[in-house]
């Protein structure tokens, strides 16, 4: 799996820090996220798209 | 992290602590008992398994308090599943370190010479080496993530 959480997050000038209290985890959690070592649940994946004003289509992509 | 949430967190970590300080304590009394009589090799190993899980829970808390500060929660959906990722491997390996004291009873000491050990030494040491697999393993599993 990779992501495009730290693209989106740069683009609105977040830290992972301001990302994790905004979806309420913490901060390893976004950089597992980041690194793609980390599999979020839906609810999760909801959440960080909605903190970042995107989709979870646009932030995860998985591969075949 | 809400206020009331926040001070729910802090008095988690109190427990934590409080917890940390009575297993210190505990073991603190017990090297003083096992030492009183001479050396005590077994002493020795089971407070040297225990020291690596204090030092373990010691960074636990330190992690725990800096997250808190930041106002992060202490546990989140990742790390609950690294705890669960943690228990099922130590599950596993407690089997194999239950045969492994049976068979060190049955065999090995009788091999080498050595008095069996006594039940409680050979209770404690069977727990002491479990949390010693969850400690390690957690620590594995925070450091590497849970890609699936």
């Amino acid at each position: 799996m990779r992501t495009r959480i730290k693209e989106y997050r740069a683009r609105h000038d977040m830290t992972q820090a301001d990302l994790a209290r905004a979806v309420g985890v913490r901060r390893e959690t976004i950089v597992f996220l980041e690194r793609g070592k980390y599999n979020p649940s839906l609810q999760l994946a909801h959440d960080v798209a909605k903190a970042l004003k995107t989709s979870i289509d646009e932030l995860f992509m998985f591969e075949d | 992290m809400k206020e009331k949430q926040v001070r729910v967190e802090k008095a988690r970590l109190g427990l934590v602590v409080v917890i940390l300080a009575a297993v210190v304590a505990t073991l603190a009394l017990y090297a003083m008992g096992a030492m009183k009589d001479g050396f005590d090799m077994g002493a020795v190993l089971l407070l040297a398994i225990a020291l690596i899980i204090i030092l373990i829970f010691v960074l636990l808390v330190r992690r725990m308090s800096r997250d808190i500060k930041e106002g992060m929660p202490m546990h989140d959906e990742m790390s609950k599943r690294v705890v669960e990722k943690a228990g099922y491997t130590t599950y596993l390996i407690s089997i194999y370190i239950l045969l492994g004291i049976g068979i060190f009873e049955e065999t090995i000491s009788k091999a080498i010479g050595q008095e069996p050990l006594e039940v409680h030494t050979a209770t404690g040491m069977a727990i002491l080496l479990m949390a010693l697999v969850f400690a390690l393993s957690w620590a594995y599993h925070s450091k590497k993530g849970v890609p699936q």
